[in-house]
């Protein structure tokens, strides 16, 4: 049974759009590719290439850039879970999260892609999230007043 | 100059009403008085500059007998022979009776660009000539002086008839223009002329009725200066029409409110068709919000953040006000108004005038006539403009031009109509016969002129009878006393600005105060110990300062989302750059597969039918 929502279109809830499928569906990912990084020790086997999928370099352990890159790691894992259940039950604060949390990973990405390291798949999925979450049509079923 | 008591009698009539701001330090004055207290000087420059008559010798008589100077030289008037120093003017400003003027934060009210710009015009000054500091104060000293012993408060006037129009210029002299020292504005400038017109038409039971007031403040002309005298945002008191001066300015507002300048964008009308298109694309294309105006946004981002302040609080000068007029008619028959040429005061060489003294009632800085003088009709824009009693039988007229242009032109085209057949007979002929080649290029080529020609005369027909047909509706309108939108004829008249109060005003003020000093300041210390990049450290301090910018108009949560946007942007762009090959051969596949799919789908609808 659908969940009721307040502040969405009911048709929108009954038929959620497949650009929000995919958003939600990215945010997932990218939190398990964020968990992994922060359990996994050894950079071999699958574990090791999921975790290399994120966006927060890997330092020594024990280090402070370790610490700190871990802290960063856990931001965003916290960013992302409560943007993916923002965006899920149509909360504003969610297409806020979900929009500025793809472009802070853009700006990472865009740092990558300067020092020479270009994750042009990520790029493209996340420039693609956040034209899509500003499109009018999005904007209409989150912020109704801003239209 | 002596006039009717007639003309006397409509300059009182119609006299405007004068709201100045509080905290002004100057009010229109008699010429005599300020010229007896002026030197005046000639030389090439303002350092070579001699004094020609020393005050306390000149008068306004005088002043009308003096010949030119030699080529190349200048000639003007001083009114303040030393400013004050820095002390003696730290002691003037806190005086005890000095006005106090409050004003929100004139760089407050725009955003970085328009903040460089300014500090670009402030350090021009150093470069441009200037009026002096201390000018102002020295001036208003004197000024209360002379007020001291002759309080009038002065208009000149004159009135011109021209066919059915009376005008009636009323010019408002000023001992010193103080915009910038006292009122944070763009220039000073020893003595300003300032002038307002009050169009009447001539009815011809010889009354009178007002049909237009006109007044010009800095960049406005023709159409822009005049307001219909019905015109519902034309304040009035009684049928005498009430003007705004800014203060220090003293340019004529007739609407209360603060205006900041605009300064326009080089090569703005370029700018429109790419920035429109832009536009398109990001709404309509990709589905994005609507940017809005952004050739509108490019120029109020630029707009010199220079206040006019026309609030109408202080005193007012006028039927009703504080201070009665005493009007002083002038004309071609005085001396100083059509004898003299030079400044009316320090000639300080500004390249960009906006610190140079003005000319006089009748002349330009150069020399020449003003239009607004021998042609105030054609200034307002109103040569071209019918009287109101006129426009039913000026209008009438029109239409019977337009249908007797309507009528030659279907005649035109019927002859033509009837014409062509038998050429393009003629030339189907001569398409079989060998022999005529020349003659037959010859007719084929008239007739496929008449051709063009017929199609233009049927259209121009067209469009006669609708223009006709436009002109018969407003004709009826105009008898039924329906008139056209009053300020239909405006194209970019000034419009006051929302005054800027905010709770946070005071920081807000004081950030953008120091903002642009210290953003070129921390980008020099950067670089200098080479702590970032010059490119890394223009972007780090660029984005600190839209925080700090955002942080103060509570826009902090857009700010983000337009970065996020701003990366999205500058990623495609990388992604199109890096992959542009593989974009234009999916491109072109993607293409071929439409094009595959299309045309089987065609084939298959023909079958099937």
């Amino acid at each position: 049974m659908q969940e009721e929502v307040t502040g969405a279109p009911t048709s929108v809830v009954r038929h959620r759009p497949l650009g929000i499928l995919v958003v939600v569906a990215l945010g997932l990912g990218r939190l398990i590719i964020e968990v992994t990084a922060l359990v996994t020790v050894d950079p071999s086997g699958i574990l090791g290439w999921v975790a290399g999928g994120s966006n927060i370099p890997e330092f020594a352990a024990g280090t402070t850039a370790w610490y700190v890159g871990s802290i960063g790691i856990l931001l965003v894992m916290v960013a992302t879970a409560a943007s993916v259940a923002g965006l899920w039950r149509y909360r504003t604060w969610g297409w806020s999260l979900s929009l500025i949390l793809a472009g802070v990973i853009l700006a990472v990405d865009l740092a990558w892609w300067y020092a020479g390291q270009p994750r042009y798949p990520g790029m493209f999925l996340n420039m693609v999230a956040v034209f899509y979450l500003n499109q009018r049509d999005v904007r209409a079923i989150f912020l109704p007043s801003s239209l | 100059m002596t006039i009717s008591d007639v003309d006397l009698a409509l300059l009182r009539r119609f006299e405007p009403i004068l709201k100045f701001t509080h905290g002004e330090l100057f009010f229109p004055m008699a010429t005599g008085p300020f010229v007896e207290a002026c030197d005046l000087l000639e030389g090439p420059t303002l350092r070579q500059a001699t004094v020609a008559i020393p005050s306390g010798t000149l008068d306004l008589d005088r002043l009308g007998a003096v010949d030119d100077p030699p080529a190349g030289h200048s000639q003007y008037l001083r009114f303040v022979p030393k400013p004050l120093s820095a002390v003696e003017l730290a002691r003037w400003r806190n005086r005890a009776d000095a006005p106090r003027f409050d004003a929100p934060g004139r760089l407050a009210r725009v955003g970085l660009a328009a903040r460089l710009v300014d500090a670009a015009l402030v350090t021009s000054l150093l470069l441009r000539g200037r009026v002096p500091g201390g000018t102002a104060a020295a001036a208003s000293i004197r000024y209360d002086e002379i007020r001291s012993r002759d309080p009038r408060m002065v208009y000149h006037a004159r009135v011109r008839r021209e066919g059915p129009w009376v005008v009636l210029h009323y010019m408002f002299f000023y001992a010193m223009n103080d915009w910038r020292s006292t009122f944070d504005g763009a220039n000073d400038h020893e003595s300003d002329w300032e002038q307002c017109f009050v169009i009447l038409e001539a009815l011809p039971d010889g009354d009178v009725a007002p049909a237009w007031f006109c007044a010009a403040a800095h960049d406005e002309k023709g159409d822009d200066l005049r307001r219909r005298w019905d015109d519902p945002r034309l304040e009035k008191s009684g049928e005498h029409p009430v003007v705004y001066p800014g203060a220090g300015s003293h340019a004529t507002y007739q609407e209360r409110g603060e205006y900041i300048m605009a300064l326009p964008v080089p090569g703005e009308q370029n700018l429109h068709g790419p920035l429109n298109l832009l536009r398109t694309t990001w709404r309509d294309t990709l589905s994005q919000p609507d940017p809005g105006d952004l050739a509108g946004k490019v120029r109020s981002a630029l707009s010199v953040p220079f206040v006019d302040y026309a609030r109408g609080d202080g005193v007012t000068i006028g039927p009703g006000g504080d201070h009665a007029w005493t009007p002083i008619p002038i004309g071609d028959d005085d001396g100083w108004v059509d004898g003299y040429r030079g400044l009316w005061g320090l000639d300080t060489g500004d390249r960009f005038a906006g610190e140079r003294a003005p000319a006089g009632p009748k002349y330009t800085r150069t020399g020449s006539v003003r239009q607004a003088w021998y042609d105030p009709l054609g200034f307002a824009g109103l040569s071209k403009v019918a009287p109101p009693s006129r426009r039913v039988a000026d209008l009438e007229s029109r239409v019977r031009v337009l249908t007797a242009e309507r009528d030659a032109a279907v005649a035109e085209a019927n002859g033509l109509g009837d014409m062509l057949p038998a050429l393009e007979q003629e030339v189907a002929a001569l398409r079989e016969t060998s022999g005529l080649e020349r003659y037959t290029t010859a007719r084929a080529a008239e007739l496929a002129e008449g051709e063009s020609k017929l199609g233009g005369l049927r259209k121009r027909a067209v469009e006669l009878t609708g223009a006709i047909a436009a002109a018969e509706r407003r004709v009826t309108d105009l008898r039924a006393g329906r008139l056209e939108d009053p300020r239909a004829h405006l194209h970019h008249a000034s419009e006051p600005e929302a005054r800027n109060e905010g709770r946070r005003r005071a920081h807000g003020e004081t950030w953008a105060a120091l903002s642009v000093g210290l953003l070129v300041a921390a980008l020099a210390v950067i670089v200098w110990f080479r702590i970032l990049p010059p490119v890394v450290a223009v972007i780090a301090l660029f984005g600190a300062y839209l925080a700090i910018e955002a942080f103060f108009s509570r826009a902090v949560q857009g700010l983000v989302l337009r970065i996020s946007v701003a990366l999205g942007i500058v990623t495609a762009i990388i992604l199109t750059f890096e992959f542009l090959r593989e974009i234009v051969l999916v491109g072109l596949f993607g293409l071929g597969l439409i094009l595959v799919l299309d045309n089987i789908a065609e084939v298959r609808r023909r079958r099937s039918g």
